[in-house]
């Protein structure tokens, strides 16, 4: 049972729904004082503390349920004409509400709701005094509607007929995907010119179609309609009456005694704040590391002794709290994906209504969450690759039939933590990547030879290479391909990767690695020809001892066997150009970006530990450098980008 | 065993975890919610429905207007539709029995009552 949950969300729901109980009490206090009428603001109203009741009853807080019935019926009279709307309903109303905040602070500060209620219960009944108004001579009119509206409705309906408004039912066929927007469409075009009453929809022999029809009441003729040769629709001219009504006018003054403390316990922060906190987070890690270091390197000369032992306790207990400090700053900055996801989806709906592909799509961890500041980097590139799934991996409808396929193309976005990393995935059930054409392509670009033997992975891989998409391109490999390197090149930014998998006809997933959070990251500290870097140990799959003659030649490059493996082994020294290579081989370092793993030669493992990356500037950009870190005092290294360092040898 | 979809249809975030935590201990049951009349309309399309819990009053179209909708349909007068309302409204649930809905509960219900109900209507 998740109890808990439901209370916490009860308690912000009962919030909500009170502010939005002022603020449409104040929009309705403003319209009074106009003299106009406002149905639906007071339908809303009526509907706000209905639902109040409704949720403070299942939840056990019968006080609170018991007011909120008692506003709701009261509310139910106005709107069904049976109690004149006038300022001092507004003012009751308004003190109704103050009440239920009041008892909602109660719940959140004690657990229960009692409060004494029965003052203004009596005060309610009090204002009471209108008489119920004889509702007939319309039954006749719509039996077979009748049933479907609720009371509410068929009160409205009365009154627009009482008041001898037009009373039209207009028929509408939409496509089942788009009809709320097409509806709202239509109904804000109506009700500039009168009062919608009910949209009813209704099953069409068609599928994927709907019908829906409107009950509209409207002083005006049916040829001046607003919807007149806009739309296609059937119209019905419903009883014809001729009786009406005068409006009277109220002044109104609101209430201005109100209460500004919020109940609820979220503060929103400048993210540059936290930016700030978490790098002096980063600054005590590093100073830390050092000072472990230095300990260590001091009980060497204390020998057993006390004073060695309650070193080492402080420093972990330290070493214990610092850990967690980071770990609580990092948390304050994670947020779910799901906001990201459901932003997608909508656009996402957009795009396949404007190109006419219907698309079904399925979210799966959406609360997974990822460092504020990699979310908000990720909506361009996870846009680009969703574009490029509906545009050119769903295909056309009757393409999909003549495949057996469902009618609805399948987009699925999912996300997963592993490790230090998070895993986001966009698979489409569309038609794959033709890598023929992409061959083709490579071909006529003169970056492969015809005859030359290219391996798929390669042919995907070339997919993000700058240049190779242009629009050209793109339509014609009719397949992907638009903007892809600056997916890429974005996700680098981020430390993080993006792989494909596609397969003829099934489909294709664009599956992007990320880290967990930027700021601070695991890494080891490794010292090839003399010089030490670090490697985020996010991306370092194992580190194995080796000999020299371990390594081989496999067609002319050097790599290694690993448990039946070929994996190929690389020299920094070569990335870099030192121009020299390592005295001693002693230990390599299989990172792994993506797919793709590689063998890093390297001669020392100096440690490991958290390092603060710091970016090297706007305009020092090195391949295969993802920026600087200081280890001990004043001691600068260089941590590697392991993707750039992939990119940088595949590319011979 | 076959999975259950049962759509939930509210506009309380509330109300429909409230529901949705007396339900999920029922074997091979899954929820799908839906916080308007609107997006239940376009979620049945998709299949797979085994049960639809509807509130009454809610924005966009009400409750007895998507029940209406489902019982007229050929394609999903099947699903069985459990009507859920507050104990003022006896007109509408009247309403809702004419239109035929398989079940109603009347707020506040307990958890028991709406398990036993759901339970009857999914042959469980």
């Amino acid at each position: 049972m998740k109890e808990n949950k439901s209370l916490k969300e009860f308690i912000a729901e009962s919030e909500e729904l009170s502010e939005s109980i002022e603020k449409k009490l104040f929009e309705l206090s403003d319209l009074v004082a106009e003299g106009k009428e406002s149905p639906d603001l007071i339908n809303a109203i009526f509907r706000d503390f209905h639902s109040l009741k409704g949720i403070s009853g299942m939840f056990g807080f019968s006080n609170l349920s018991r007011l909120a019935h008692e506003l709701e019926s009261f509310l139910d009279k106005v709107r069904l004409g049976k109690v004149e709307i006038s300022e001092k309903v507004i003012d009751i109303i308004l003190k109704g509400k103050e009440i239920i905040i009041s008892i909602i602070k109660k719940i959140v500060a004690e657990g229960n709701d009692s409060w004494q209620i029965d003052d203004f219960m009596e005060s309610i009944s009090l204002v009471f005094t209108g008489e119920a108004v004889k509702e007939s001579g319309y039954e006749s009119v719509m039996n077979s509607l009748k049933n479907v509206l609720t009371e509410y409705e068929e009160h409205r309906l009365y009154e627009n007929i009482k008041k001898g408004k037009n009373i039209y039912s207009i028929q509408f066929v939409f496509l089942i995907d788009e009809f709320d927007e097409k509806l709202s469409e239509i109904t804000n075009l109506l009700k500039g010119h009168g009062e919608v009453i009910s949209t009813l929809p209704k099953p069409s022999d068609t599928p994927g179609n709907i019908i829906f029809s409107i009950l509209f009441a409207s002083d005006e003729k049916e040829e001046n309609l607003p919807i007149k040769n806009k739309y296609v629709y059937e119209i019905e001219k419903i009883g014809n009456y001729s009786v009406s009504k005068e409006q009277k006018d109220k002044e109104i003054v609101s209430d201005s005694t109100q209460e500004v403390k919020s109940i609820s316990n979220t503060i929103r922060v400048d993210i540059s704040k936290l930016d700030y906190l978490m790098n002096i987070v980063g600054e005590i890690v590093t100073q830390k590391s050092e000072l472990v270091r230095l300990i260590d390197s001091i009980r060497g000369v204390l020998q057993k002794s006390e004073l060695n032992l309650n070193i080492s306790k402080a420093m972990t207990s330290l070493e214990k709290k610092i850990n967690e400090l980071q770990e609580a700053v990092m948390s304050v900055r994670m947020v779910p994906l799901n906001q990201l996801f459901e932003k997608l989806e909508r656009n996402l709906k957009k795009i396949s209504h404007e190109i006419g592909k219907e698309v079904k799509i399925t979210i799966k961890g959406g609360d997974t969450e990822l460092d504020k500041f990699i979310v908000e980097e990720l909506g361009d590139p996870l846009m680009h690759i969703i574009r490029n799934s509906i545009d050119h991996g769903i295909e056309s409808k009757e393409e999909r039939k003549a495949l057996g396929k469902p009618e609805y193309g399948q987009i699925d976005f999912l996300a997963y933590q592993k490790g230090n990393n998070v895993f986001i995935e966009i698979r489409d059930d569309g038609r794959g990547i033709d890598l023929e054409k992409v061959r083709q392509k490579l071909i006529n670009m003169g970056k492969i030879n015809k005859d030359s033997e290219i391996s798929d992975d390669y042919l995907i891989q070339s997919l993000f290479m700058p240049g190779f998409s242009t629009k050209d391109a793109a339509s014609e490999l009719s397949g992907r391909g638009v903007g892809l390197d600056v997916v890429k090149s974005n996700l680098s930014r981020l430390r993080g990767t993006v792989d494909i998998k596609t397969r003829k006809n099934e489909g294709t997933s664009f599956i992007l690695t990320l880290p967990l959070t930027l700021i601070i990251v695991q890494a080891i500290v490794i010292k090839t020809s003399s010089k030490i870097f670090a490697v985020p140990i996010s991306f370092v799959e194992e580190v194995v001892e080796i000999v020299p003659q371990d390594i081989i030649k496999i067609s002319g490059e050097d790599a290694i066997n690993l448990r039946n493996t070929a994996i190929p082994v690389i020299y920094l020294e070569d990335v870099f150009a030192f121009n020299r290579k390592p005295e001693h081989v002693k230990f390599l370092i299989i990172i792994r970006a993506g797919e793709k793993r590689v063998g890093l030669v390297t001669e020392e493992i100096v440690g490991q530990g958290d390092i603060v990356i710091k970016n090297m500037g706007k305009y020092v950009r090195v391949r295969g450098i993802a920026g600087a870190t200081q280890i001990g005092y004043g001691k600068t290294i260089l941590v590697l980008d392991p993707p750039g360092i992939l990119e940088e040898v595949s590319r011979v | 065993m076959e999975n259950k979809r049962i759509m939930i249809v509210d506009d309380s975030a509330s109300m429909r975890s409230f529901i949705i935590s007396c339900l999920e201990d029922i074997d091979n049951v899954s929820f799908f919610e839906a916080k308007t009349g609107f997006e239940a309309l376009k979620e049945l399309p998709r299949g797979g429905i085994a049960l639809i819990i509807s509130d009454i009053n809610m924005p966009d179209i009400n409750g007895l207007e998507l029940l209406n909708f489902v019982k007229k349909s050929e394609y999903y007068k099947n699903i069985p539709v459990l009507m859920i309302s507050t104990e003022t409204k006896e007109d509408d649930l009247k309403r809702a029995l004419t239109l035929g809905a398989d079940a109603y509960l009347t707020k506040p219900f307990s958890s028991q009552s709406l398990k036993d109900e759901v339970k009857k209507l999914l042959k469980v």
